[in-house]
């Protein structure tokens, strides 16, 4: 089977859970203790696909208060995106639509994945509630804490990566 | 004293109504004041009993202050009654630091950086090597973490530890001897692409690394350096340690990462420089849309033929 190496970014605020996601995705675990990202933290992944190995190089960006404060340098090369934000914070809600369009206008035709993530801190009725406000649309809801939906998020990322290079 | 009295005792009754109202005034009057004077004698006595209460604190204060006193001249005393607090706060601190202050910590630092960014490089750049010294073992330690939780300690990690402690700490006299005594060889190469810290081929004598994470880290650093920095010229041109030396070369869309053994001198640099960049123009693709099997395999073949018996003296 054909197998591709990519290079993938989390980012998005501080405090978002996109370390905790990785650590979920690649270590199977997750930790409630807080150590805050300084710079860049690189981990990998192979994410095996119907029809190819896609061999993720996978950059943990440390939170920033706004997109437009993360060194461009970082975002350099990137084959996709892993937008994270925090579905229990809705202070920070406002910043999601500046944050993607600073994204997709940095990252020219690189597909950027919207996560809400932390599910598990809201009960179903609020998390409906909450959906109803944010302002952009987004593509998976995910709790690292709990596992739901992170293999998805980055299988469907991989997916993309694929298609893009075909 | 009614009105009818008063109106029999003086003659002019304007008078004796004048003199009524008088006395009524002031028996009012003066009713208020001795109201207020109760009220101020109750007010002193009330004072009084504080002032006892409170010298009687005073003294028992004093008592306190005496001991402590006592305890402060006497320190194993006094540590032992502060120590046990102090150490619960700084546990608590420690705990939460993060939580409570990671944020401002960050930002203020960031803040004050920016601010100051000028100053920060004229002070800095003189040792701007040690502050790269210690990002790279940041780096490193961290990643080292993560690769063995991955693939366990192989040799070549203790390499690449070992490579990094002596690189930090500086090269010791015995590493001198020994490097004199190695012969120069290449270890490994690595042809990495500059944006994306993306491998696009690898060679190694002995092939126990995990390539791939080496070279994300190594682009970090560079990225690192060119944003603390803001410019491209303070890129890293080498990494050193006990009886290996790590050389960089920039070539126009990837970078190669040189790990050579015995003396590395400028002149093994420049040889390399040139073997390099001869073999980049000839083997590594300028315009990559995709990094596969085939194109990785491919340079790492051509990297293998060419600097397997490489000659660098
Ligand atoms: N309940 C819950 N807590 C989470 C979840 N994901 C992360 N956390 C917690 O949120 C805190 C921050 O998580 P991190 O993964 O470190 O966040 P980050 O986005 O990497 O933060 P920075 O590196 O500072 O940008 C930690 O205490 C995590 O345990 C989640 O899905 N549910
Ligand atoms: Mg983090």
């Amino acid at each position: 089977m054909k197998s591709i190496t990519k290079k993938v970014i989390l980012t998005g605020s501080f405090s978002v859970g996109k370390t905790s996601l990785i650590s979920r995705f690649v270590y199977q675990s997750f930790s409630a203790e807080y150590k805050t990202t300084l710079g860049v933290k690189i981990d990998r992944k192979t994410v095996e696909l119907d029809n190819c190995i896609v061999n993720m190089m996978i950059w943990d960006i440390g939170g920033e208060q706004n997109q437009a404060r993360v060194p461009e340098t970082y975002f350099l090369g990137s084959g996709g995106v892993i937008y994270v934000f925090d579905i229990s914070r809705p202070s920070g809600f406002s910043q999601i639509t500046d944050d993607i369009a600073y994204l997709t206008a940095k990252l020219k035709d690189v597909p950027v994945v919207v996560v809400g993530n932390k599910i598990d801190l809201l009960d179903v009725v609020t998390l409906e509630e909450v959906k109803q406000i944010i302002p952009v649309s987004v593509d998976f809801y995910t709790s690292a804490k709990e596992g739901t939906n992170v293999e998805n998020v980055f299988t469907h990322l991989a997916q993309k990566l694929v298609n893009e290079s075909q | 004293m009614s009105y009818q009295n008063n109106i029999a005792n003086t003659g002019r009754q304007e008078d004796v109504v004048d003199k009524y109202l008088l006395d009524k005034l002031q028996s009012i009057l003066l009713q208020d004041e001795r109201k207020q004077l109760q009220d101020l004698v109750s007010h002193l006595h009330n004072l009084r009993l504080d002032v006892e209460h409170l010298s009687r604190d005073v003294t028992e204060i004093k008592g306190g202050v005496f001991t402590a006193v006592d305890s402060i001249n006497n320190p194993s005393q006094f540590e032992s009654k502060v120590s046990p607090l102090i150490n619960m706060r700084v546990q608590q601190l420690k705990k939460n630091f993060q939580q409570e202050f990671g944020y401002e910590v960050k930002e203020t630092v960031k803040e004050e950086l920016e601010a100051s960014r000028d100053e920060f490089i004229e002070v800095l750049y003189p040792i701007i090597g040690k502050l790269v010294q210690r990002y790279v073992r940041y780096q490193f330690d961290i990643f080292l973490e993560n690769v063995q939780k991955g693939i366990g300690n192989t040799f070549s990690w203790k390499w690449w530890k070992q490579a990094l402690t002596t690189f930090i700490t500086g090269e010791s006299m015995a590493a001198k001897s020994v490097k004199a005594a190695m012969p120069t060889q290449i270890e490994e190469v690595f042809v990495i692409q500059t944006n994306s810290g993306l491998l696009l081929g690898y060679y190694s004598r002995s092939n126990t690394t995990d390539p791939d994470l080496i070279a994300a880290m190594l682009t970090a650093i560079q990225n690192f350096v060119s944003d603390a920095f803001k410019k491209d010229s303070g890129n890293l041109q080498t990494i050193d340690h006990e009886n290996q030396r790590i050389f960089l070369h920039n070539f126009y869309k990837h970078y190669t990462a040189t790990v050579v053994s015995g003396i590395a001198d400028t002149a093994v640099n420049e040889k390399l420089y040139l073997a390099l960049s001869d073999f980049s123009s000839k083997n590594v693709p300028t315009a990559i849309t995709e990094i596969d099997d085939s194109l990785f395999n491919g340079v790492s073949r051509h990297l293998r033929e060419i600097f397997e018996d490489f000659d660098l003296t």
